[in-house]
Formats: C-alpha cells, sequence, structure tokens
C-alpha cells in the first residue's frame, strides 16, 4: 500500500515538471487566439522553432551562428518540393523537412563546428548566403524566386487548407519541439555543451571527443530550424525567398537576445515580443524602424544582455517564487 | 578562348570594388579587433556618403563637392557616434551587435525621411566618365582604384609616421602600456572611429556610381563588409586591403559569368579561406 502511493506521488511529482508544458498548450490553444489573429501565432511558434534551434547552439554552446535561416530555407523547400513537385502527403513531409536539415548540417557541420567566434559566425553566414542565390536563381524555375510560389495543403490524408486545422498541426510540432528541448536542456548532453563553453580543452583532458558532441549539437539544431522553416511555409501554405535574405539573420539573434538565449522560455518570449511590435508598428505607422529601433535599444539597455526571462527569472529568484514554478 | 580585354576588364573592375569593400570595412577592422565593438552603425557612414554624392550632383552638379562633404560630415559623425558607443566597450560581442543593429534601424529611418525612400540613380562626373580607348572602360573605374590606392597610401604612411597614427598602433597593440605613457587612450578610440567613418563615406561616395542609393543599400555591403574584414584578418589594415581585392576580384570573375554568381562566389571563398586559415589571411592568432 506504501509502496502504491510513493508511486502515485512520484508520478505527481513528475506531472509538476510539465506543468508549464501544459499551461503554455492551454495558453496558445484556448487563450491567446481569443485575442491575437491565428496566422500571427502561427509565425511565431515557426519563427520561435527557429530560435529553439539557434539557443541550442548560442545558450548551451556559446556559439553564435549568423546564418540559421539556411536551414530555414532548406527545410521550407524540402517541405515545399516534397508536397509541389513528389505529391507527397503533407504529414509526410513535415518529417523529411527536419531529416533534410539534418543532412545539410551533417555535410557542412565538419567545416563549421571546429571553432567558435566570428569563424563559426562567418562561416555560417557564408552558406546562408550561398543557400540564399543558389535558391533565388539556380532553382528559380522551382521556387519561383522572389515571387514565390504557393503549396497546395489539399491533398493529403488530412485537409491542411484550413486556418484551424494548420494552427492545431504547428501547435502540435511546437509542443513537442518544446518537449525535447525541456528534456534536452536538463540532460547530460546540455551539461557538457556548457562545460565546452566554459573551457573546451579540460573537456578534451577529461576524455570527451569535443567535436563529435558540437557537431551532435549542431544537427540537432539545424534539423529543428528546418522544422521551423517547414512550419512556416505550412501557416502561409506559400513560399518566397525574399524571407531567406542573410542580412535577415540578424532577426534571429535579436529574438534570442530579446527573450533570453539561457531560458527555455526566451524563444518563445523573444519571438512573439519581436514579431509582435514588427506586426503592429508596422501596421499603424510606416516608418516602424524608428519606433522598433528605439525599443530595442531600451530593452537591451535595461535588460543588460540576459534578455525578458533572464531578468524575470532573476526577480522571481529574488522572491523565491521560482522553486514553485517548475525549474 | 577568353578575350585578354576582358580579363583586363574585369580585373580592373574586381580591384575597383574591392578597393571600395576595403575602404568601407577598414573602420568594421579596427574597432572589431581591438574594442571588440560588431559595429553595424559604420554601415549607416556608407549610406551617408553615397547620399551625400547623390546631393551634390543634383543640386550643385559637383562630384568633389560630394567626396569632400561626405570626409567632413562622416568624421565629425563618427567623433560622436563614439561618444554613444564608448559604453559598448568590455560588453559581449552579442550585446554590441544588438545595441548598434537598433542605432542602425534608426539611422536608416532618419535617412528615409530625408532623402525618401524610392531608388535614385548618381551619375558618374563627366570629365571622369570618357570610356578609355580599346578597352571600353569607363575611366571612372581606373579613377576609383588610383584614389582608393593613394588614400590607402595615405593611411598607412598616416599609422607610421605622425604622431597620432602611431597612438592608434599603440592602443592597438597594448592599451595599459599606453595609459601608462600618460597618454589618454580616448584620443586614440576617437581618431580609430572618426577615420573609419571617414573612410567609410568615402567608399559610400565612390560606390554611388556604380550602384544606386536606397535606403537598404546598407544590406548589401553589410555582408560583403564582414566578409573583407574576416578572410582579410580581423585588425589589420594590410589584410583589409588584401582581403578587398581577393574577394573583389572572385565578385567581378564571377559576375562575368553570371551575375548572380558573383556573392555565391565571394561567399565560398570566404569559406574557403577560413577553413584553411580560420584567423583569415593576414591575421594573428
Amino acid at each position: 500500500m506504501l509502496r502504491y502511493y510513493n508511486v502515485q506521488l512520484r508520478t505527481l511529482k513528475s506531472l509538476g515538471k510539465w506543468t508549464d508544458v501544459f499551461l503554455l498548450l492551454v495558453l496558445l490553444l484556448v487563450v491567446l487566439p481569443l485575442f491575437i489573429p491565428r496566422f500571427l501565432l502561427a509565425d511565431i511558434l515557426a519563427w520561435s522553432i527557429l530560435i529553439f534551434a539557434f539557443n541550442l547552439l548560442y545558450g548551451f554552446l556559446g556559439y553564435l551562428s549568423f546564418g540559421h535561416l539556411a536551414y530555414f530555407a532548406v527545410g521550407a523547400y524540402t517541405f515545399t518540393f516534397a508536397i509541389r513537385y513528389l505529391h507527397i502527403d503533407p504529414l509526410l513531409a513535415i518529417i523529411l523537412a527536419p531529416l533534410a536539415g539534418a543532412f545539410v548540417g551533417a555535410l557542412f557541420g565538419v567545416a563549421v563546428v571546429r571553432r567558435g567566434d566570428i569563424y563559426f559566425a562567418l562561416t555560417n553566414l557564408s552558406i546562408s548566403v550561398v543557400v540564399y542565390y543558389v535558391v533565388l536563381f539556380f532553382l528559380k524555375d522551382y521556387t519561383g524566386g522572389d515571387a514565390g510560389v504557393f503549396v497546395p495543403l489539399k491533398s493529403g490524408i488530412i485537409d491542411l487548407s484550413s486556418r484551424g486545422t494548420v494552427y492545431l498541426v504547428i501547435l502540435i510540432v511546437f509542443t513537442l519541439v518544446f518537449i525535447l528541448y525541456k528534456i534536452l536542456s536538463k540532460s547530460t548532453f546540455a551539461l557538457l555543451l556548457q562545460a565546452i563553453k566554459e573551457k573546451e580543452d579540460r573537456i578534451k583532458f577529461l576524455g570527451y571527443n569535443t567535436f563529435l558532441i558540437k557537431y551532435i549539437a549542431y544537427i540537432i539544431s539545424t534539423s529543428l530550424a528546418a522544422l521551423g522553416g517547414a512550419m512556416l511555409v505550412l501557416s502561409h501554405a506559400y513560399v518566397s525567398a525574399s524571407v531567406f535574405f542573410p542580412v535577415y539573420n540578424g532577426e534571429i539573434i535579436v529574438m534570442s537576445m530579446f527573450g533570453g538565449p539561457l531560458s527555455i522560455y526566451g524563444a518563445i518570449v523573444g519571438a512573439s515580443t519581436y514579431l509582435g511590435l514588427k506586426y503592429v508598428i508596422a501596421a499603424y505607422i510606416i516608418r516602424w524602424e524608428l519606433i522598433v529601433g528605439i525599443i530595442l535599444l531600451t530593452i537591451m539597455v535595461l535588460a543588460r544582455g540576459l534578455g525578458i526571462c533572464g531578468v524575470a527569472e532573476k526577480v522571481l529568484k529574488r522572491t523565491k517564487i521560482i522553486s514553485v514554478v517548475s525549474r | 578562348m577568353v578575350d585578354i580585354e576582358i580579363i583586363i576588364r574585369q580585373t580592373m573592375y574586381g580591384i575597383g570594388i574591392g578597393m571600395i569593400f576595403a575602404l568601407v570595412a577598414l573602420g568594421l577592422s579596427l574597432t572589431f579587433g581591438k574594442m571588440k565593438i560588431v559595429n553595424l552603425a559604420h554601415m549607416l557612414f556608407y549610406a551617408l556618403g553615397a547620399y551625400l554624392v547623390f546631393t551634390t550632383t543634383t543640386l550643385a552638379g559637383s562630384f568633389l563637392y560630394g567626396i569632400l562633404l561626405s570626409v567632413a560630415i562622416c568624421f565629425i559623425l563618427g567623433m560622436l557616434s563614439e561618444q554613444i558607443l564608448k559604453y559598448l566597450y568590455g560588453k559581449t560581442i552579442e550585446y554590441t551587435f544588438i545595441v548598434t543593429y537598433a542605432i542602425l534601424l534608426i539611422g536608416i529611418d532618419i535617412i528615409k525621411s530625408i532623402w525618401g525612400v524610392d531608388y535614385k540613380a548618381v551619375a558618374s562626373p563627366k570629365e571622369l566618365s570618357w570610356a578609355i580607348p580599346f578597352l571600353g572602360i569607363e575611366f571612372y573605374r581606373v579613377f576609383v582604384i588610383i584614389f582608393s590606392v593613394i588614400l590607402y597610401l595615405l593611411i598607412i604612411l598616416f599609422m607610421r609616421y605622425s604622431m597620432l597614427g602611431k597612438i592608434i598602433v599603440a592602443f592597438i597593440d597594448n592599451d595599459e602600456h599606453l595609459q601608462a605613457m600618460g597618454i589618454n587612450p580616448r584620443i586614440a578610440t576617437l581618431l580609430m572611429f572618426a577615420l573609419g567613418s571617414a573612410l567609410a563615406g568615402i567608399g559610400g561616395s565612390l560606390h554611388a556610381p556604380l550602384y544606386v542609393t536606397f535606403p537598404y543599400m546598407v544590406g548589401d555591403m553589410l555582408l560583403y563588409a564582414f566578409a573583407t574584414v574576416v578572410a582579410g584578418g580581423i585588425g589589420s589594415v594590410t589584410g583589409t586591403l588584401v582581403g578587398g581585392i581577393i574577394l573583389g576580384l572572385g565578385y567581378s570573375y564571377a559576375g562575368y559569368i553570371q551575375p548572380f554568381l558573383s556573392p555565391i562566389v565571394v561567399f565560398l571563398m570566404l569559406f574557403i579561406i577560413l577553413i584553411v586559415k580560420p584567423e583569415g589571411i593576414f591575421g594573428t592568432k
């Protein structure tokens, strides 16, 4: 009997760990669609998957990639081609996108992950530029370049042409990614990455193959980014090369820093704040850059590089609420 | 098979565009090498130079005034920008990135409100736009090369022989010792920002007749300038020049085959350079 209670208690305890996932799901499924249009929410979720991918490298490993849009594009166009030209079921195409991202990431990763810092940032930028111009010109017959192509989503087992269904699918994928990221952030793997961030040589002395660890992290990150790209195409039913212009890689960093790269909620908070600001302000004011720039400057100076979530966690820790909210 | 004329022409084009890359990138290279600031706001001076040339050519009909004006204005604004950016010394690179990105957004908006959002073409000056016989190159391209070479030589001479230049070199080498000598290191940082901004302004003015001025013209040049900085070796003056010319040559040869190949080739070259020598061509560990 005692043992039975014990087991139950343990399940409850482990259930408590997932409260935040549940809350987030309810918030995104029930509450937020009442206030915010679904297309914007779907956009935010797609981008925040990309920010998760970016944060995995930047938050844990400290490697700042200036080219994750490349993998975003790889995922988006894998998804598009699979549906439009190979007539594969859209749900299956969602699985194909991260595989393509992992493949391309594995290809370039061998050369890219050797060093951090500016080397990592600029090699990734090169990949991003190359992918962008290949998409824009070499594959123009298939991608439509800047004009873009529509993606027929009606053909599959589930009719994905209605907004509600699409939003639901994106939300499910997002939740899975969030759970994966949460598990990953508590794992030994993340600890190893953080240790490499501190001092790579020491981890080498301990007998770990640091290259392999970084390589695996890079591949996970690229496949997540590709999944985000597929979600973006799914939400718009349309894809244009102009989204992947290499300079917009800066926006990824801005979103990540907005939310706080070290927090697991950073991605969603950062993406929603930045995209929300951009959409809302651009809808009312033509010169949105001035306002967004000033807000950005204020938040960055106030948050001192920690981001919104970083500051919030600091405040909560001080008032000791953080131990109640899962952590 | 390939005409010798075409090779000469593309080489001239490549060196010209490479020189412009190097001029714009030098300020970035100096500030990034020592102060560890990714100064995206630096690209505003490039755009400002181009727009000032547009203004003077339409109002006064003079190209030279445009260059002189952009040097003067960018020099002063560069000093002013240092007053803001000095709070970023010693911060993490990402932090400086975001703050300067915000300044870039604000700056682009100010440019939009002054000059408008539409594309503006700048004609190259009449006295320089005659074609060279047999080659079919506009003389302006050669003028860009000559002008930038003289400018670069002046910079190198300034760094080597003048007192202020020596202070900059000493600051890059060891700022604490410089301070121990009783020289305020702020002189060096101010001068680095001002000189870099003025050079970026000149780069913008020289590039304007070859390109088209519009508020988002900073986007492409931003990528090329950073590629130049890293390919040449961060913080190295000669490295930036060599990196710029190599990338510029790749840009123009690829552009002859297919115009859209140029950015691909430039960034593939950067990729290969970084894999072979991660610290850049002239970089030190």
